[in-house]
């Protein structure tokens, strides 16, 4: 599903003291079917934004297009109910969400509430649990008794079990050790590709966005400033940093290397490629 | 000065489950920067929470200072000379302004209103958090929420201050912040304890311990531990960037052992490239 922002300006707790505009003016497009990655430091208005993509914020002006959905100033219930069963949302910390006195009745709570059928969703539980990395066995246990990277995993096959066609992703992986949190972005990555979703991964971790995303927005102070191929948004070293923004590592290195006339890519290539380059040009043993 | 000694420490919480910590014994000394690091469950918070007695061993000791977390008569002793900062930022406040939180800490410990007064200041002075004393903790980034509570910790004059993943909700900002406050601590003397999945991190502590499964499988200076790298690809720990290029440089024969600090690295590269 295609999503598009068109002057979009959105004004927390309008007409009071504590007014606070977090959306100015912004125009962005997210093409259907792509992995897009929402970056921006805390405050630059990249939460804000996505809450928009499920009606949970609607425009203070202008207005956001979600496939044939429009959302606008004043924009009816009716009108954005329909679109809340398109749009999945892993909030930060979903396991804080979890309620159910059983795993399964937590993760049947969204599929009952968008009217599917039970017994379809039911049948297809263990399958959602093991690709989540968790044994069915856990299923008639409470939810509570989990670790608490077992709890996100739950809480996120609840999401999935809705069988959204976009997927929003708030830090997901915020709070998980390395190899959960490697695991975690990998089965989203696989679960866009094999359901075709349009996926939206707001972070600011770097890394993951030019290790998963197809495409990278940059937001600061409320505006999309960078838009582009992860590669393309990286190389602008000097306006990342400026907005409290990390560069890549292999961006941030192969710059330097390259200021010192080593013949290197600029690229966000993996360790291995940059070493090879290394190796292929370094100078001769000995020489100095 | 406080010494840490863990003697043969055992640890469950019920008499059915499986040890969480088995046969551990560690010294740390005063003024040591010690990065704990290991997956989830191996027992990495349930040691933190065992040095400052909220948690007593099973069998074996603990002692800090030569003051056993088994006497009832020392745990708050214990508890001021061992302060703790959690995760979540959010968890860690219970008053409406940054002051009256750290006000809180030393009511507690029943310290006087102008001695109260002075330690405010001079805690929050310390790590930046002096002009935020009268703002709500709502109103401040992460961040500045750790600092504060860092600042709290701070204010009951401990010896040793221990970090239970204090950065993992921050933002790469929040970080940073977090991180030069504890070299600042670090720097006056304070003993650090840093339980952190960030190599990036431990990178910039003293002496490195690796749990896993309730015991101490490493413990060794900092520079030592990054020399072997495979320890930590082999446990499936992500390494950060420029040291991932570095083992591929190592084993293939082009450099001996690791730089452990990224620009120092890259200037290597940089000097031995100009000498063509």
């Amino acid at each position: 599903m295609h999503i598009k922002f068109e002057d979009v300006t959105y004004t927390y707790m309008l007409g009071s003291p504590f007014e606070k505009r977090a959306l100015n003016g912004v125009d962005v497009s997210i093409s259907s079917g792509s992995f897009t990655a929402v970056v921006g430091s805390t405050g630059s208005g990249k939460s804000t934004l996505m809450q928009h993509i499920n009606g949970l914020l609607v425009p203070t002006s202008g207005q956001v297009t979600v496939d044939s959905t429009v959302l606008q100033p004043g924009v009816k219930r009716k009108v954005i109910k329909p679109l809340r069963k398109k749009v999945g949302m892993v909030f930060q910390y979903p396991e804080h969400q979890l309620f159910g006195s059983t795993v399964e009745e937590d993760i049947l709570f969204g599929p009952i509430q968008h009217g599917m059928s039970v017994e379809r969703v039911k049948r297809r539980l263990p399958e959602l649990l093991n690709l989540v990395g968790l044994h069915e066995d856990y299923l008639h246990e409470s939810p509570f008794q989990l670790s608490g990277g077992q709890m996100r995993r739950v809480a996120i096959a609840g999401v999935l079990a809705t069988e959204p066609e976009v997927l929003i992703l708030d830090e997901p992986a915020a709070g998980l050790d390395p190899s959960g949190h490697r695991a975690l972005l990998q089965l989203f990555r696989s679960w866009h590709e094999e359901h075709g979703l349009t996926t939206v991964l707001v972070t600011h971790d770097m890394e993951d966005a030019a290790n998963y995303a197809d495409d990278v927005i940059v937001m600061n102070e409320g505006s999309v400033k960078l838009q582009g191929k992860p590669i393309d948004v990286f190389r602008e070293v000097e306006s990342l940093t400026a907005m409290n923004l990390a560069v890549p590592p292999a961006v941030r290195i192969g710059m330097a290397l390259r200021r010192s006339n080593w013949s290197i890519d600029v690229t966000n290539q993996s360790s291995e490629q940059l070493a090879e380059q290394l190796m292929t040009n370094w100078p001769e043993k000995g020489g100095h | 000065m406080s010494t840490i000694e863990c003697k043969n420490v055992f640890f469950k919480y019920t008499d059915e489950q499986d040890w969480i910590i088995q046969d551990l014994s560690i010294t740390i000394k005063q003024g040591e920067w010690v990065s704990i690091l290991g997956t989830n469950g191996s027992g990495k918070s349930t040691l933190a929470r065992l040095i400052n007695a909220l948690l007593t061993p099973t069998s074996g000791a603990v002692t800090v200072a030569g003051k056993s977390t088994d006497d009832e008569g020392e745990i708050w002793n214990i508890r001021q000379k061992a302060g703790m900062v959690f995760q979540n930022p959010d968890h860690q406040f219970v008053a409406a302004t940054v002051r009256d939180d750290i006000a809180f800490g030393l009511e507690n410990a029943g310290v006087a209103r102008d001695e109260m007064l002075k330690r405010i200041a001079s805690a929050s002075e310390r790590v930046g958090v002096d002009d935020l004393l009268f703002a709500e903790p709502h109103r401040l980034s992460g961040g500045q929420k750790q600092r504060a509570a860092i600042a709290g910790v701070l204010a009951l004059q401990p010896d040793i201050m221990i970090f239970d993943e204090a950065t993992a909700m921050l933002d790469p900002k929040g970080r940073k912040e977090v991180m030069a406050t504890m070299k600042q601590l670090h720097e006056r003397g304070i003993t650090i304890l840093m339980i952190t999945h960030e190599l990036e991190e431990a990178l910039e502590s003293d002496r490195v311990v690796f749990m896993e499964h309730g015991k101490i499988i490493n413990d060794s200076k900092a520079e030592e531990f990054f020399q072997k790298p495979e320890f930590l690809v082999e446990r499936d720990f992500h390494l950060p960037y420029f040291l991932q290029v570095q083992k591929h440089l190592v084993e293939n024969g082009f450099q001996t052992n690791y730089l452990l600090d990224e620009d120092e690295w890259v200037k290597s590269l940089c000097t031995s490239n100009s000498r063509m």
